[in-house]
C-alpha cells in the first residue's frame, strides 16, 4: 500500500520543489526591495538571538557528560576543585627555581582583578610556616594513635621505639639535635614526639597523598630531575566568568613579566582565555584566507565583480541566520563549533557558482537575460536545491547525536547550508538583472579549465577508466579497514597553545605514570565507604605486586580502616596492657635531663595505648581536615548532598593494567563503584560517536535517498550516479588516511557526513546536466557543469581544507580529511562517472 | 666540713670571704661612681655599623661557646665548637662532644649530621629566610629601617649591640648581635617566642682567612 504511494509522493515533492523555485524566482526578480527589507529584519532578529548565546571553550563539554567515565571525571574535577585551579610551571636553573617561585608567588598574591585579590590560595611549597601549629597538632595526635596512622607492617618498629634502650637512644639524639639546631625549629615537634615516632608516619602520609611525582627531598613541588617546579593557585572566581578569566590572565602575564625563569600556565581559566584567543585567531585567519581565495577563484573564472562581492553577503547571511536560529534552541555554543563558518565558506559558495555559471554559459550561447536566468534558476536551480538539501540533511541528522560536538556542528552547518542556498536564490537573480540593465557586457564562453580534454580522454577508454577507478577504490577500501581511531582528547586541542604545552610538561615531568584511573566508592555511611576503600587498597596492593600498576593513592593508603585498626588496637593492648609506658618514658626523659612536664600530653597519650580502641572514621577525617593534610583529604574523600565519595587514584603505564580484569575485581568489591580514565573515556566516547554516526547515517541516508528519488523521479539511475562517488570517495579517503598514518578522531569523522552530503551533489549535477543526445552537446554540458563542480570542489577545499593548517588539532584533522575526501569525490565525479555514462549508453559518446 | 668556729679551715674561709666581700663592695662602688655607660644610638646607625662590619669581611672563622636555655630541658645546655662563614651564603657550625654535630647552611638549605657519623638531615627553608637574601640587604648603605622589624642599637666604647625584633609572628622573638668596630663579632643571642634562648659567644675570631669550599663540607 505504502509502496504504491511512494511514486506519488515523489512526484508531488518534485512538483512542489519546482513550484517553490518558480515562486522564489518570481519574488526575487520582481520584488527585490521587499526581499532586502525582510532579510534586514532577519539579520536584526539573528543578532538579538546570538547576543543571548554563551560561547564555551572547555573541551570536555563537547562530549556527553552522562557517559559514566566522563561524568565521574567531571564530578571528581568539581569535587576536588582541580577543575578550577591554575597551574604554573617554572623551568630554569634548578638552584634558582625555589627563590623565583617565592617571588612569583608573592606577585600572584598581590595580583588584583577589579580591586579584589585574583587568587584565593597559592600553594607552592609542601611546608608552610603558617601551618606549623596545625602540623604539630596532627603529629601530636598521630603518634599516640598508631592504630589509625601506622601501617600494619610498621607496627613492630613502632612498638620497638618504646623499648628502654631505643627510647634512650632516641632521647640522646634529641638532646644533640636540640643543641645543634639554629633556632627552635624542632622544639615544638620534640615536645609532642620526643621519640621521633613521626618518622613512621610522615612517609606514609606523604606517599599516600601524592598526586604528582615530586622530589621527596625537596619542600617544594619540584620534579625529580629538578627541571620543573609546579605551583597551584585557586582563582577567586570560576572559569565561567570569562570577563574575570581574561583579566586574570592579563594579571598573570603581568606577574611573570621579566622573570628570569620560564613560567608557563595551565588550567581552566588559562585554557579558556588562551584557547579562545588561539581558536578565534585560527578560525578568523582560516575564514579570511579561504574567503579571499574563494572570491579570487570566482572572479578569475567569471570576471564579474558584483556577483563576486555578493558571495560574502550570502555567506554572512548563512552564518548569521544559522547562529541566530541555533540561539533559539541552544543556550551555549562551543567555540570549536565555529569551524562551521569555514565549512559554510566552502559549501555556501557552490550555489552561486552553479547558478552563475549556467546563466553565463546560456548568455554566451545566445539566450536572453530572462531565458538564461530562468534556466539557471529553474533547471540548474532544481539541482542546486536538491544538492543543498542532500548536503544539509546529513548534517542536520547529526542532531540525533548526544555528542555535543556533532550535535552543534550538524545543526549549524545544516542550517548554514540551507540559509546560504536561500540567500543565493533570493539575491542572485535581482543582482544579475540589475547588472544586465546597468552594466551590460558581451558574454563570451567561459574557459573550460581543460575539462574538454578530460571528457575526450575518458570517452576514448571508458572501460579502462572504470576498471582503474574500481581497482583504486577496491585497494584503498581494503586499506581503509586498518584505519585507526585516535581517541586522545588532548590531540584535539591547539598543539602550540600554552595551556596544552604546559599540560604536556606536567605529564612528562611530574606524572607518577603515563596513565591514571580514578575509582569512586560512594555511599552515605562513611565507615562502610572506607571499608570498601580498604578492600580496594588490598586489590591495588596485589596489582602493584604483580607490576600492573606503578602506585596508587586513596584514603586507605593514608590512614587505616576499621578492620586494620581493630587488629592493631588488639596488638597494642596485648603488648602494652601490663606496662606503664607513661612512667617508663617519663623516667627516660628525666634521666636525659628533659623537663618532663613539657611532655605531658605525649606521656598521657602513651599511657592510653594499653587501652587502644579504633578511632571513628569521622574523627579521623576531621583530624586530617584540620591539619595541613586537608588538601590530601579533599582529594581523596568528598562529602556532598548525596553522601561520601571516596576517590582512589591508580597510576599505571601503557597496557600494563588488565582493565577488564580490574573492572571485574572492582565490581566484586563494590558493584556500584565507578571508574574513569582517559582510556575509558575515549572508549565510551568512541561508542557514543559510533552510535551517533550510525543513527545520523541511517536517518540522513534515508532522507538523502528520498531527495535524490524526488530529484531523479524520471531518471532513477541518477541515484546511482549520485551515490557512487560518495561510497568510493569515503572508502578511498579512509584508505589513504590509513596508509598515511592519519587516524580518524571524534571530529574528522564528521567529514564522512560532509562527503555523504557533498558527494551526492557532484554526481547529481553531472547526471542531471549531461543529458543531451548529441556528443557535442553532451561535451558542452559536461564542460559547463564540470567546471562548476570543479570550482565548487576548489571552494570547498579552500574553505574546509584551509583548516588543515590551523593549530587546533580538531580542526586540522577535519581539514586534512576534507582535502582527501573532496579530492577523490571530484575525481570520481568528473572522471569515472562520464566513463560509466559512456559504457552504459553502449554507443559512441 | 666546717665542724666548729675554731677549726683552722673555717677561720681561713671566713677571712677569705671577708676580703672577697670587701673587694666586691669596692668594685660595686666604683661601678656606680664611674659608670662606663652604654649609649643608645639611632637604629639606622646601628644597622649601618653592622653593615660596614660585614662589608669588610669576606669570611671568618671562630671558636664558640654556646649556652642554650630550652623549655624542654631542666638545665641549660652548654657546648663548645667552631663556626665558619663565607660570603654570600655559607655558614658552618661544628659542636664538640657531648653534643657532637655538624651543620652547613647554604643560603636556605640546612644539612646536619648528628653524632660523629650519623644520618644526614636536610632542611630547606623558605627562600626569604636564606642567608643570601639577608646579606644582599647589607650590600648597600642603610638609610632607613627595614620593614617588618624593630631595631634598637647601643654602643659601649667600640662595642656595638644591635637588637632586632621581627614584628611578624615567626619563630624568633629577638636577635641580639654584639660586635666590635673593627668587625669582630662578640656575641649572638637568639630569643624565641616560646622563651627558648641561645647565646653564642665568639672567641678567636679570624677574619678574611680565605676559607674554601672544603671548609664547608660535612664529610
Amino acid at each position: 500500500m505504502f509502496l504504491a504511494w511512494v511514486p506519488r509522493i515523489i512526484a508531488a515533492a518534485n512538483a512542489l520543489a519546482r513550484r517553490h523555485l518558480e515562486w522564489i524566482f518570481r519574488v526575487a526578480s520582481t520584488r527585490p526591495l521587499t526581499i532586502i527589507c525582510l532579510f534586514a529584519c532577519a539579520v536584526a532578529l539573528s543578532v538579538a538571538s546570538i547576543s543571548s548565546l554563551h560561547f564555551e571553550t572547555d573541551i570536555f563539554r563537547l562530549f556527553p557528560s552522562r557517559q559514566p567515565a566522563l561524568r565521574l571525571l567531571l564530578d571528581s574535577l568539581e569535587w576536588t576543585g582541580s577543575a578550577n585551579d591554575a597551574y604554573f610551571l617554572l623551568e630554569g636553573n634548578p638552584q634558582s627555581l625555589p627563590a623565583e617561585a617565592g617571588r612569583f608567588a608573592g606577585r600572584l598574591g598581590q595580583a588584583r582583578v577589579d580591586g579584589q585579590p585574583a587568587f584565593k590560595r597559592i600553594t607552592w611549597r609542601i611546608y608552610d610556616e603558617s601551618q606549623a601549629e596545625s602540623f604539630k597538632e596532627l603529629i601530636a595526635y598521630a603518634v599516640i594513635h598508631p592504630q589509625l596512622f601506622i601501617a600494619p607492617e610498621d607496627m613492630p618498629r613502632y612498638v620497638a621505639c618504646f623499648a628502654p634502650d631505643q627510647a634512650a637512644a632516641a632521647l640522646q639524639r634529641l638532646r644533640v639535635g636540640l643543641a645543634g639546631q639554629i633556632g627552635g625549629l624542632a622544639s615544638g615537634l620534640a615536645a609532642v614526639d620526643p621519640l621521633s615516632l613521626r618518622d613512621l608516619i610522615l612517609p606514609r602520609l606523604k606517599a599516600g597523598g601524592q598526586a604528582l611525582d615530586l622530589n621527596p627531598a625537596s619542600p617544594y613541588f619540584i620534579s625529580r630531575n629538578g627541571a620543573v617546579l609546579i605551583m597551584i593557585a585557586e582563582p577567586a572566581r570560576p572559569v565561567q566568568d570569562m570577563a574575570f578569566a581574561r583579566k586574570l590572565v592579563a594579571a598573570i602575564n603581568e606577574c611573570r613579566r621579566g622573570s628570569p625563569v620560564s613560567i608557563s600556565c595551565a588550567g581552566a581559566h588559562i585554557s579558556a582565555v588562551l584557547d579562545e584567543a588561539a581558536m578565534k585567531s585560527n578560525v578568523l585567519v582560516s575564514i579570511v584566507i579561504s574567503l579571499l581565495v574563494v572570491l579570487g577563484i570566482f572572479f578569475i573564472a567569471y570576471r564579474r565583480l558584483l556577483p563576486t562581492l555578493l558571495i560574502p553577503l550570502i555567506l554572512a547571511c548563512g552564518v548569521l541566520f544559522a547562529l541566530g536560529t541555533a540561539g533559539l534552541f541552544l543556550s551555549s555554543i562551543h567555540i570549536i563549533s565555529f569551524a562551521f563558518t569555514a565549512l559554510i565558506t566552502g559549501i555556501g559558495t557552490d550555489y552561486s557558482i552553479h547558478i552563475y555559471d549556467r546563466f553565463h554559459s546560456e548568455r554566451a550561447a545566445g539566450k536572453t537575460s530572462r531565458e538564461a536566468l530562468e534556466l539557471a534558476m529553474l533547471d540548474t536551480g532544481l539541482g542546486v536545491f536538491t544538492a543543498a538539501f542532500t548536503t544539509a540533511i546529513p548534517f542536520l541528522a547529526l542532531m540525533v547525536s548526544d555528542v555535543r560536538a556533532l550535535h552543534e556542528l550538524g545543526l549549524l552547518v545544516g542550517l548554514g547550508v540551507i540559509y546560504s542556498l536561500y540567500a543565493t536564490l533570493f539575491f542572485l537573480p535581482p543582482l544579475l538583472l540589475f547588472m544586465e540593465r546597468r552594466f551590460p557586457i558581451a558574454y563570451r564562453p567561459i574557459p573550460g579549465l581543460g575539462l574538454s580534454r578530460v571528457w575526450r580522454a575518458v570517452q576514448l577508454h571508458p572501460a579502462v577508466v572504470v576498471a582503474g577507478s574500481l581497482l583504486i577504490t577496491a585497494g584503498l577500501c581494503w586499506a581503509a579497514f586498518s584505519v585507526s581511531f585516535d581517541g586522545e582528547l588532548k590531540n584535539l586541542q591547539p598543539r602550540h597553545s600554552e595551556a596544552f604545552l604546559a599540560q604536556e610538561k606536567i605529564e612528562r615531568n611530574l606524572s607518577i605514570a603515563p596513565k591514571q584511573i580514578v575509582v569512586a566508592l560512594e555511599g552515605r555511611d562513611l565507615p562502610d565507604v572506607l571499608e570498601r576503600v580498604s578492600r580496594l587498597d588490598a586489590l591495588a596492593a596485589s596489582l602493584k605486586t604483580r607490576g600492573q600498576i606503578v602506585a596508587w593513592s586513596s584514603l586507605g593508603s593514608v590512614i587505616n580502616g576499621q578492620k586494620t585498626q581493630l587488629e592493631i588496637s588488639s596488638r597494642l593492648r596485648k603488648r602494652f596492657g601490663d606496662a606503664n609506658l607513661g612512667s617508663s618514658i617519663r623516667g627516660a626523659l628525666d634521666r636525659q635531663g628533659f623537663a618532663t612536664e613539657q611532655f605531658q600530653p605525649f606521656l598521657d597519650g602513651t599511657s592510653r595505648l594499653r587501652r587502644a580502641v579504633p578511632v571513628s572514621p569521622e574523627e579521623a577525617v576531621a583530624r586530617l581536615s584540620a591539619s595541613p593534610l586537608k588538601g590530601v583529604v579533599d582529594r581523596l574523600l568528598v562529602k556532598t548532598a548525596t553522601g561520601y565519595h571516596a576517590l582512589a587514584y591508580l597510576h599505571y603505564s601503557g597496557s600494563s593494567l588488565d582493565l577488564p580484569a580490574f573492572r571485574t575485581a572492582l565490581a566484586a568489591i563494590d558493584p556500584s563503584a565507578r571508574m574513569t580514565g582517559i582510556d575509558l573515556i575515549s572508549s565510551q566516547l568512541k561508542d557514543a560517536v559510533r552510535n551517533s554516526f550510525t543513527g545520523a547515517f541511517l536517518l540522513g541516508g534515508v532522507l538523502v535517498l528520498f531527495f535524490l528519488l524526488v530529484h531523479f523521479a524520471r531518471m532513477p539511475s541518477g541515484v546511482f550516479y549520485s551515490l557512487f562517488p560518495v561510497v568510493a570517495a569515503s572508502g578511498c579517503m579512509l584508505g589513504t588516511m590509513a596508509l598515511s598514518g592519519m587516524g580518524l578522531n571524534f571530529m574528522n569523522a564528521m567529514v564522512l557526513v560532509t562527503i555523504m552530503g557533498m558527494g551526492s551533489d557532484f554526481g547529481l549535477y553531472i547526471r542531471f546536466r549531461v543529458t543531451a543526445e548529441t556528443p557535442g552537446e553532451r561535451e558542452r554540458q559536461y564542460v559547463q557543469i564540470g567546471r562548476s563542480v570543479f570550482l565548487s570542489a576548489m571552494a570547498t577545499v579552500v574553505g574546509f581544507g584551509s583548516l588543515a593548517f590551523t593549530d587546533y588539532g580538531a580542526m586540522s584533522s577535519i581539514g586534512w580529511a576534507t582535502n582527501l575526501g573532496v579530492g577523490f569525490l571530484t575525481f570520481f565525479a568528473l572522471v569515472t562517472l562520464p566513463a560509466v555514462m559512456c559504457l552504459k549508453h553502449q554507443k559512441p559518446c | 666540713m666546717c665542724v666548729g668556729r675554731d677549726s683552722g679551715f673555717c677561720r681561713g674561709f671566713v677571712a677569705w670571704w671577708r676580703i672577697f666581700s670587701a673587694f666586691g663592695a669596692l668594685l660595686m662602688f666604683m661601678a656606680v661612681a664611674f659608670p662606663c655607660q652604654a649609649r643608645q644610638i639611632p637604629a639606622v646607625e646601628g644597622l649601618e655599623a653592622l653593615r660596614k662590619v660585614f662589608s669588610g669581611v669576606a669570611d671568618f672563622t671562630a671558636d664558640i661557646s654556646q649556652e642554650k636555655r630550652l623549655s624542654l630541658m631542666k638545665r641549660a645546655l652548654t657546648m663548645n665548637g667552631t663556626v665558619r662563614f663565607r660570603k654570600p651564603d655559607l655558614f658552618y657550625l661544628e659542636l664538640n662532644a657531648p653534643y657532637a654535630s655538624r651543620m652547613v647552611l647554604r643560603d636556605n638549605t640546612i644539612e646536619q649530621v648528628l653524632g660523629t657519623g650519623g644520618e644526614r638531615n636536610r632542611i630547606v627553608l623558605p627562600p626569604e629566610q636564606g642567608l643570601k637574601r639577608w646579606f644582599s640587604r647589607l650590600a648597600a648603605p642603610i638609610t632607613a629601617l627595614p620593614e617588618g622589624v624593630g631595631v634598637q642599637a647601643d654602643a659601649t666604647g667600640s662595642l656595638y649591640t644591635v637588637t632586632i625584633t621581627p614584628r611578624a609572628k615567626g619563630q624568633v622573638r629577638e636577635l641580639v648581635i654584639s660586635f666590635l668596630e673593627d668587625g669582630t663579632i662578640r656575641k649572638l643571642v637568639i630569643v624565641e617566642r616560646n622563651g627558648d634562648r641561645a647565646m653564642m659567644t665568639f672567641k678567636k675570631v679570624r677574619r678574611n682567612v680565605g676559607l674554601t669550599d672544603r671548609d664547608f663540607r660535612l664529610e
